[in-house]
């Protein structure tokens, strides 16, 4: 009885034009609105707005829709999987035809960019602030050691690495006598064969015409580190231009 | 004749589930018209609706191995629509009009006549005979773009679609008392936004709805 009386809220209604009432909660509403006129009116305008709806009409296809080859045969990030080759909705088919870098690709060169960049700015910073002295001399110490490296694999190397140690010699002598003895001594026992036969004298080294840059000249260093930066900077445009045209595709 | 029809969808479906584009294109030319219009009323916009409608047919290709014969393949296409619509909404990060958050839900009594008359100049007359002007069908457009996303997803694929509750609830992900929920807010905010823009109504039906 109270039931009956109290009006049908929103829900109810639309359901009720729905039929999607259980058969008691119908029974209930039509008993309701048998009586009640709101209700009724209220019933009325829920039913037109679906009405207006329905009534709409379809509208016009733009295109069809109808799938190609070429829509599917593109690279895929989404997990939907089918027949084994996981694609993307979103991508089509102007980005295949594109310019198409591998994943492994861009992440090579992404590296490879991002390290001649710090090699090309340790170049330029220690040509600025290792001018010379004791600094320099230290940095050489690591120089030879690791040039000396290579003699090993390459002759080449070599007269640079026995060059390297000799010109430092004198700076080391005044200042650290016990280092300095020590690293043309290392290099000499590394290399015997070389030393001996390739590097006649340390004293006509100096004048020789090294195979590898003078890295000892900061004015080199400064020279490679740009060239180095420039590099970094071209595989850095390489990656702009891609990463643009993945997007336009 | 409708048991044959049935049969040959569901041969088409397990034909583009081996992989057969042919197949799928079939149940493309018979279902587009359905996506499109789903897309295109919640998008309000023809081309934003071709570009989702193409990609919802990209995803149930794709995705067509999931189909495991529910209630209906028009319903699981219709899905994949809605979801290509929440995807590209979010995309673009727009927001469902606010507009009428003021309107409360229950308020409905002074647009009834208002609407009879928009709908039903004759008492007797099928409201499905009835032919909307292209101004009446904009400001329909309108409003339902005007409602929250998810009653607006409810709305569009009941009065629109004429899908069931139970197979908006799984077309949507969501119970049948949420559903039954969003249908009769849906439709009252239609209602009363219709109502509140009676001035941008062809001038026949404002002078039927004052009357």
């Amino acid at each position: 009885m109270t039931a009956q009386n109290r009006h049908l809220t929103t829900e109810q209604l639309s359901a009720y034009l729905d039929k999607a009432l259980t058969t008691e909660e119908q029974e209930q509403c039509k008993a309701h609105l048998q009586t009640c006129e709101r209700c009724q009116q209220r019933l009325v305008a829920l039913r037109q707005a679906a009405a207006l709806l329905h009534a709409l009409p379809q509208p016009p296809l733009p295109r069809s829709f109808l799938l190609s080859e070429d829509m599917l045969s593109t690279t895929s990030t989404k997990p939907i999987m089918l027949r084994g080759n996981g694609t993307m909705p979103r991508a089509l088919p102007t980005r295949r035809a594109g310019h198409g870098w591998s994943k492994t690709t861009l992440t090579a060169l992404r590296s490879l960019t991002a390290l001649v960049a710090v090699l090309g700015l340790v170049f330029l910073l220690s040509s600025i602030s290792l001018p010379s002295g004791a600094m320099n001399g230290a940095s050489m110490s690591t120089d030879s050691g690791t040039s000396s490296g290579v003699g090993q694999v390459s002759p080449p190397g070599e007269p640079q690495a026995t060059h390297q140690a000799s010109s430092l010699t004198p700076q080391y002598s005044a200042t650290r006598p016990a280092q300095a003895e020590q690293t043309p001594h290392a290099a000499a026992t590394k290399q015997p064969a070389y030393t001996n036969s390739t590097s006649p004298s340390t004293g006509s080294l100096s004048t020789q015409p090294a195979p590898w840059p003078d890295l000892s000249n900061p004015g080199v260093r400064a020279l490679l580190g740009l060239l180095l930066l420039f590099l970094a900077l071209l595989g850095l445009l390489l990656l702009l231009r891609q990463r643009q045209m993945t997007r336009a595709g | 004749m409708r048991q044959s029809v049935r049969d040959d969808e569901e041969l088409l479906i397990a034909r583009s589930q081996r992989g057969d584009l042919q197949a799928f294109n079939q149940l493309v030319l018979r279902y587009q018209q359905a996506v499109y219009s789903l897309v295109f009323r919640m998008l309000g916009n023809a081309d934003n609706a071709a570009d989702v409608t193409q990609d919802a047919f990209l995803a149930a290709f794709r995705g067509i191995n999931t189909y495991r014969g529910g209630p209906s393949f028009r319903a699981w296409l219709l899905r994949i629509g809605t979801n290509q619509v929440y995807d590209y909404l979010r995309r673009v990060q727009r927001r469902p009009a606010e507009s009428l958050e003021a309107l409360t839900d229950d308020d409905d009594m002074p647009s009834a006549d208002f609407l009879t008359a928009l709908t039903d100049p004759d008492p007797t007359g099928n409201p499905e005979a009835h032919v909307l002007t292209q101004e009446l069908q904009g400001v329909i457009q309108q409003a339902l773009e005007a409602l929250p996303l998810e009653q607006r997803v409810a709305v569009v694929l009941c009065d629109v679609q004429g899908l069931s509750y139970e197979e908006i609830a799984a077309t949507t992900e969501t119970t049948l008392g949420t559903v039954r929920s969003r249908i009769a807010r849906g439709r009252a905010r239609l209602r009363d936004y219709l109502y509140q823009h009676r001035e941008l109504l062809p001038q026949s039906y404002r002078h039927k709805g004052d009357g």
